[in-house]
């Protein structure tokens, strides 16, 4: 830049400033033309020399259309007339046969040399790396995660989750080991009931947010995904433990044999999740997928027998089964036995003619006390 | 020499012989010429081999022969990812000759299709095993489909030509090529938003891809649960495919059998009884896997039943129809109970008599309890008439017709 006698300093530095946004030589053209505006209206009010420049805001970076890259108004003119030319020479050689065609048009050219370079390229092994999406909880979330993992420097332990639109500074994320230290903690204070779980969920999604960010996949993100899921089953949060188990299911495919040893569990509750939103096709696909081996562990051994009871409305097996229910699955399997009930009251009122004994009533549903069916029926 | 093949190619496009370059665009094709010129390509750059066949075939076409020749010789080396590339990169180029042709150049159209589907679906199975048998979520499958999907909803809305001649045509054929990649990744949402060009109605296309179609949409109206539908659409397929491809009869009737064996459950009569498949046409059609079922569901024997559905879980939950099998199973009861009451025909029928059946079958274990809750299911579902009398232990059944074998 000029050094100009007439100039404060701070104006100097202010005009320095202003040419650092810039980046292309067109952006400092048109930059120069903004900054002598603004000179020129400080010098016609006087404020020239009372103007505090290092306070003023730097003007912002100018929009330029660089010579390389057109316009979008040229890239348009440029596509119609070559449509143009097209429908022209379609018109000239008939309907009929195939008239060979020369790339033509600049546009054309340009695509027919990508195209080549993209296949020789690859022939060399030079393999195009497509963008990877963040893959974060549930997918909606964490589109723009760099493929470049950060490391957290963060020590405070406790954080409330914020959803986050842009990568975030590295100190505000917290390591690998705080976050598994926190996520104990956490599963601590639930246990002895020491904070709410509106509190303890906002936490742990949190502590997720934290992991998906800097892609840490391994036998801690698995226990804390799995101790989170456990968690909202207890308190009958199931929407917020199918985003959890999603991300679990994935996760599984990702880890070591070493750290899937609960897979089966949270396969048997999905099993279940699906029985009481009706989802016929999630579950053959699920099934599908299963391995001989997972089909006959216990747990998802018996979701399997709870579907075919299900399924046949078969509510003495349902409930024989239900009394067995391995793990946290009765948090899921609960919603089942309570339409099961009803219907299992119509088709017992029904069928049994002209009464059946209160007492085979209660067995036939699967209530262990006399109150509970008062209060379902209304009183007796 | 190398350039035999190629010269053939370009005098064929001069002639416009469609059916003649499919023939020789095709994977399978055994053209010695062909044959020569891939294999040459083996050792050539890409940039060497696009240069060579541009100086024999001119335009957008040099593309088209490149890339599936590229892709047959990525083939041969097992690089099943890249030959994918190329075939894709091939239809697409196709693709812009196609904007100025007409239905008559259609046969290149398919066999380009037909290979990409192919190729994707095998490089996708490829890298499966090389995941330790781990089903990959995004592949080349679905980019297939995708371009599939494109070319019905843009390349074949011809406006352009009369519709003698017109493009659209090679709709109900493209939109078979998807269907058989959506089924395959199980992504229902896509086979359900394939919308065929207005301009031909369904009826004027070739019985072939007609009956191609009608079992694709069989298949939907099965998973969503319209029987009657599914029927209909199966059984059309099933009727007009000759009875020579005794292999396409056989995948129709994997599909036909689960869903006349329903409708026969909901409503039976002596008509849907003649539709129960024998033995001998399960035979016929090389279909063990319901032989067992089958007999298990006339005889009402439960147990058979049970292991007739999970000794051959594979199959059936492979074609998706365990589902809609287990669900039979009160049926089976149902005929299984008919048995038992038609010995004596009385009218009041001891549960006993009932539990004794079940046990016959095999289940030495079960309860009353258990027998009882069938029945009342039964007699709740209509499909058995009466009800239980509970302090006699007894089932009472309505004289005329208790197991409404008449619709």
């Amino acid at each position: 830049g000029e050094v100009n006698q007439a100039w404060p300093p701070k104006l100097q530095k202010f005009v320095e400033r202003a040419f650092t946004v810039c980046l292309t030589h067109e952006e400092r053209v048109a930059m120069q033309d903004t900054l002598k505006a603004i000179i020129e209206g400080a010098k016609r009010n006087n404020t020239l020399w009372k103007t505090d420049w290092d306070l003023q805001p730097t003007p912002k970076r100018p929009e330029v259309a660089s010579a390389d890259t057109p316009t979008r108004w040229q890239r348009k003119q440029e596509a119609q007339s070559s449509r143009k030319e097209r429908r022209k020479n379609k018109r000239e050689r008939g309907v009929a046969g195939h008239f060979e065609e020369e790339p033509d048009t600049e546009a054309e050219r340009a695509a027919k040399a990508r195209r080549n370079k993209r296949f020789a390229d690859m022939q060399q092994g030079i393999v195009s790396s497509a963008p990877t999406a963040g893959g974060g909880d549930g997918g909606e979330e964490l589109k723009f995660i760099s493929s470049e993992a950060i490391v957290g420097t963060c020590m405070v332990m406790e954080k409330i989750f914020i959803r986050i639109q842009q990568m975030p500074n590295p100190d505000t994320v917290r390591p690998e080991r705080v976050l598994v230290k926190w996520a104990e903690r956490l599963k601590a204070k639930y246990e002895s009931e020491e904070a709410d779980y509106e509190w303890i969920a906002d936490q742990f999604k949190a502590v997720r947010q934290d992991m998906v960010i800097q892609h840490i996949k391994n036998g801690h993100t698995v226990a804390i995904y799995e101790s989170n899921a456990r968690i909202a089953l207890l308190e009958d949060d199931l929407g917020e433990f199918y985003k959890i188990q999603s991300y679990l299911m994935n996760l599984y495919k990702e880890v070591d044999e070493g750290d899937r040893q609960n897979q089966c569990e949270f396969l048997a509750y999905r099993i279940f999740y699906w029985l009481v939103y009706n989802n016929a096709a999630d579950l053959m696909k699920e099934i599908k997928n299963m391995t001989l081996e997972q089909k006959r562990d216990p747990s998802v051994s018996h979701a399997l027998r709870v579907h075919a009871a299900l399924d046949l409305h078969d509510y003495d097996t349902f409930f024989r089964l239900y009394a067995q229910t391995p793990s946290l699955g009765r948090c899921i399997a609960k919603h089942m036995r309570d339409k099961l009930r009803l219907r299992t009251l119509r088709v017992v009122l029904r069928s049994y003619k002209p009464t059946i004994p209160f007492t085979d009533l209660r067995r036939k549903l699967g209530f262990k006390g006399a109150d509970a069916l008062d209060t379902l029926l209304g009183g007796g | 020499g190398m350039a035999a093949f190629l010269r053939e190619i370009a005098a064929l496009i001069r002639n416009s012989n469609a059916q003649a370059i499919a023939q020789r665009l095709q994977l399978s094709s055994t053209d010695s010429p062909k044959r020569q010129y891939v294999d040459s390509l083996s050792s050539k750059s890409y940039q060497a081999a696009n240069t060579e066949c541009e100086r024999q075939v001119s335009g957008d076409w040099a593309e088209v022969v490149c890339h599936s020749c590229l892709a047959a010789s990525a083939v041969k080396q097992a690089k099943l990812d890249e030959a994918c590339k190329h075939q894709e990169a091939a239809v697409e180029a196709f693709l812009r000759v196609f904007k100025t042709l007409t239905r008559a150049w259609l046969p290149v159209f398919y066999a380009l299709l037909v290979d990409l589907r192919k190729i994707a679906s095998d490089a996708d199975a490829q890298a499966r095993e090389a995941d330790g048998g781990v089903p990959n979520e995004s592949g080349c499958l679905e980019a297939a489909g995708r371009v599939m999907r494109k070319c019905l909803a843009q390349e074949l809305r011809d406006e352009d030509n009369d519709k003698s001649i017109c493009r659209s045509w090679g709709a109900l054929f493209v939109a078979n090529q998807c269907n058989k990649i959506f089924f395959r990744l199980n992504t229902l949402k896509h086979v359900k938003s394939l919308v065929l060009p207005t301009m031909v109605s369904i009826d004027e296309y070739p019985l072939a891809d007609r009956v191609t179609w009608r079992f694709f949409q069989g298949r939907v109206a099965m998973l969503d649960g319209m029987h009657d539908k599914a029927e209909a659409d199966l059984s059309f397929a099933f009727n007009n495919t000759p009875p020579a491809h005794a292999h396409n009869r056989r995948v129709v009737l994997c599909y036909l059998i689960p869903v006349r064996l329903l409708l026969y459950q909901n409503k039976p009569s002596p008509t849907r009884r003649a539709a129960i498949p024998t033995q001998e046409l399960l035979e016929k059609y090389k279909l063990p896997e319901f032989k067992d079922l089958v007999r298990a569901f006339v005889t009402g024997n439960v147990m058979l039943f049970d292991e007739a559905l999970e000794e051959h879980m594979d199959f059936f939950v492979g074609r998706s129809i365990y589902l809609l099998l287990h669900k039979l199973k009160l049926c089976v009861y149902r005929n299984l109970f008919k048995r038992a009451y038609n010995v004596e025909k009385k009218s009041q029928v001891k549960l006993d008599v009932f539990v004794a059946a079940v046990r016959a079958c095999g289940c030495k274990d079960v309860e009353p309890e258990q027998v009882e809750c069938m029945l009342a299911n039964l007699i709740f579902s209509g499909m058995v008439k009466g009800y239980i009398a509970h302090k006699q232990k007894t089932v009472v059944l309505k004289k005329d017709d208790p197991f409404r074998t008449v619709g």
